[in-house]
């Protein structure tokens, strides 16, 4: 007997959703429709890529995909980017394994963060998947490495801990009871991987099924979720900067929403954490669409008629202009070993501009 | 050991299972190599999780009878779980070996119909002799399940279960020949999807009314699940009261 198509299904639950945002957002005030349909065209652009640019069924080439998705609006493409990465990284196996995926120059630098990101969440799915449920801290460590090996493999040079952050949006979603033995594992083979991890996870609290509806505090909740999960302040750094930078990326035509992350935030008392995640995430963007336009309303002070304006300068408007104003030239320049490129914003780092 | 429960550990379960089902739901299909190779190390960390827990067994442990009974009724000696893990797998394998056989061949039919008298097995409560007049009902409720979850009702024994006749262990066995056996059972499984595997394996499946319609990939994910079920039940054994006293190293 026959099994449901539940991957047409699903899609089909998906657009559903997609349209009642909508028709809701008609009717009622403020940001939370928008953001649901933000949020859920942005999951529905990197699950069903194949679908949306009409791909053939066996594995395509990656350059032809990506001209694909280069023909959409920007902010679309940045997720359907992504969603190509980690389509063609999901078709790799031991018989056809993947080779230099992103190590050469073909690919546009401007893809770089949003396939480094979709290759490495499917490589740590497939890691996990081989894993199961709960394997022990030998198999758990020889999976990370393998993971880390591949993730270099196929790095871009530079690149790398864009990649491997994945890994930490990889387990919050699919296997959360193992987040503490996977930062700890990560902790013993690089500490500083374990930064990129939690900032992963970060990422990955804006889209877990307890914070993905938009109403009732969603920000509030995600940013509790982020303080009380990670085990100390380094890792509450990355993940709450993990989150500001997922909040700021799906809705960066959308001012408003960030806005309410902004004026939720000071309970949780991390401005530069919040700031950081914010404009790690509008460099990010500004790098993969550099003829943006979308990036102005956050570089001007907010209206002093508006709620929390003082805090939408603290902690965007005066930070986003001395980054764009210096930081951004220097994680942009040619890159060289060593030096810092816009793949290190997928960690926190005190940049020191919050006014105390 | 008993998982202390707490909001932020039962909400993180929650987002698990429901990511992991949206994760089925909108995954690419697999080449069969890598969804086998998937269902291989996922079958392997399980073995290995058994073969450490039975790694200093004495032969006393192995066969000793704990007093709490299962579901049907009986009651295993951890020697007598391990003997049933070798036994079911060594029964799917040959099913398993059966599709790959027929993917080879290039047989037209792409779904075996095993039926109750093939695989026995039921859920407790419930007499053989009925499960099998809800044959129909059953194949109608499975076409409703997905992978994610028929693995979790495996891994985790919210629903009680009967082994088939197959899976039945004999009194006692050497603890040395089942930990021998255990890890030849894995490598001739290993072994088995070495070859050639066909381009349309994870096509091929075979169905029945308590399991389902699944393919090689599925079974080796639900072997593993299952062989996880069972290292509760071992632990349980291990912490009866009247377990022979034995050194710090217990699991």
């Amino acid at each position: 007997m026959e099994s449901l198509d539940l991957t047409s299904t699903f899609a089909g639950a998906l657009g559903f959703m997609q349209s009642s945002a909508r028709f809701m957002g008609a009717f009622l005030p403020g940001h939370e429709m928008q953001e649901a349909q933000n949020k859920l065209e942005a999951f529905r652009l990197f699950a069903y890529v194949d679908r949306e640019l009409g791909f053939p069924g066996s594995r395509p080439n990656l350059s032809f995909m990506v001209r694909r998705a280069r023909t959409l609006p920007p902010w679309r493409m940045i997720f359907a980017l992504e969603g190509v990465a980690h389509y063609y990284a999901s078709g790799a196996s031991s018989d056809n394994p993947l080779a230099g995926m992103l190590a050469g120059p073909e690919l546009p630098e401007s893809a770089m963060v949003a396939m480094h990101s979709g290759m490495g969440t499917a490589v740590a799915g497939s890691v996990l998947a081989r894993l199961g449920p709960n394997p022990s801290n030998a198999e758990l460590r020889r999976g990370i490495e393998a993971f880390f090996d591949t993730c270099r493999e196929n790095s871009r040079p530079g690149w790398f801990v864009n990649a491997i952050e994945a890994m930490g949006l990889a387990v919050r979603t699919l296997n959360p009871p193992m987040l503490m033995r996977a930062s700890a594992v990560i902790g013993e083979i690089d500490a500083e991987a374990q930064r990129f991890y939690w900032h992963g996870v970060g990422r990955s609290l804006y889209f877990v099924p307890s914070n993905f509806i938009t109403v009732a505090n969603s920000h509030e909740r995600a940013l509790r979720a982020a303080i009380d999960e990670a085990p100390t302040f380094e890792a509450r750094c990355n993940t709450v900067a993990g989150l500001a930078w997922a909040v700021t990326l799906v809705n960066v035509q959308h001012p408003a929403v960030i806005e309410n992350l902004v004026r939720v935030s000071p309970f949780i008392r991390m401005p530069g954490v919040i700031a950081n995640g914010i404009i790690s995430a509008l460099m990010a963007w500004k790098h993969m669409v550099p003829e943006t336009t979308d990036l102005a309303p956050y570089l001007r002070p907010g209206s002093p008629a508006a709620r929390a304006s003082g805090l939408w300068n603290d902690i965007v408007a005066m930070p986003a202009v001395e980054a764009f104003g210096r930081r951004f030239q220097e994680l942009t320049a040619p890159y060289s070993a060593g030096r810092p490129t816009i793949a290190n914003l997928f960690e926190y780092q005190d940049w020191g501009v919050i006014r105390k | 050991m008993n998982r202390i429960v707490t909001p932020q550990s039962a909400r993180q379960a929650l987002d698990g299972t429901v990511s992991r089902l949206v994760q089925e739901f909108t995954a690419r299909p697999l080449a069969p190599r890598e969804a086998c190779d998937r269902g291989l190390a996922k079958l392997r960390t399980a073995r290995h999780g058994t073969l450490a827990i039975i790694q200093d067994l004495t032969q006393e442990e192995s066969d000793f009878f704990p007093g709490t009974l299962l579901p049907s009724g009986k009651s295993w000696s951890i020697g007598q779980v391990v003997q049933h893990l070798i036994l079911i797998e060594g029964f799917y394998r040959g099913h398993m070996q059966n599709l790959i056989e027929l993917g080879r061949k290039g047989a037209s039919k792409k779904n075996l119909e095993l039926t109750f008298r093939e695989i026995d097995n039921s859920i407790a409560f419930v007499p053989k002799a009925v499960i099998s007049k809800l044959a129909a009902p059953l194949n109608l409720l499975n076409m409703f399940i997905p992978q994610a979850i028929r693995e979790e009702i495996f891994r985790t024994p919210v629903i009680p279960g009967i082994n088939p006749s197959a899976g039945e262990p004999v009194l006692s066995r050497p603890i040395a020949e089942l930990r021998t056996e255990a890890e030849a059972s894995l490598r001739a499984t290993e072994a088995m999807f070495s070859g050639y595997l066909p381009p349309d394996l994870l096509e091929r499946t075979f169905s029945h009314p308590l399991l389902g319609a699944n393919n090689v990939a599925d079974v080796l994910g639900i072997l593993a699940a299952h062989e996880q079920r069972h290292h509760g039940q071992i632990r349980r054994v291990f912490a009866d009261p009247h377990f022979p006293p034995r050194p710090k190293n217990a699991i």
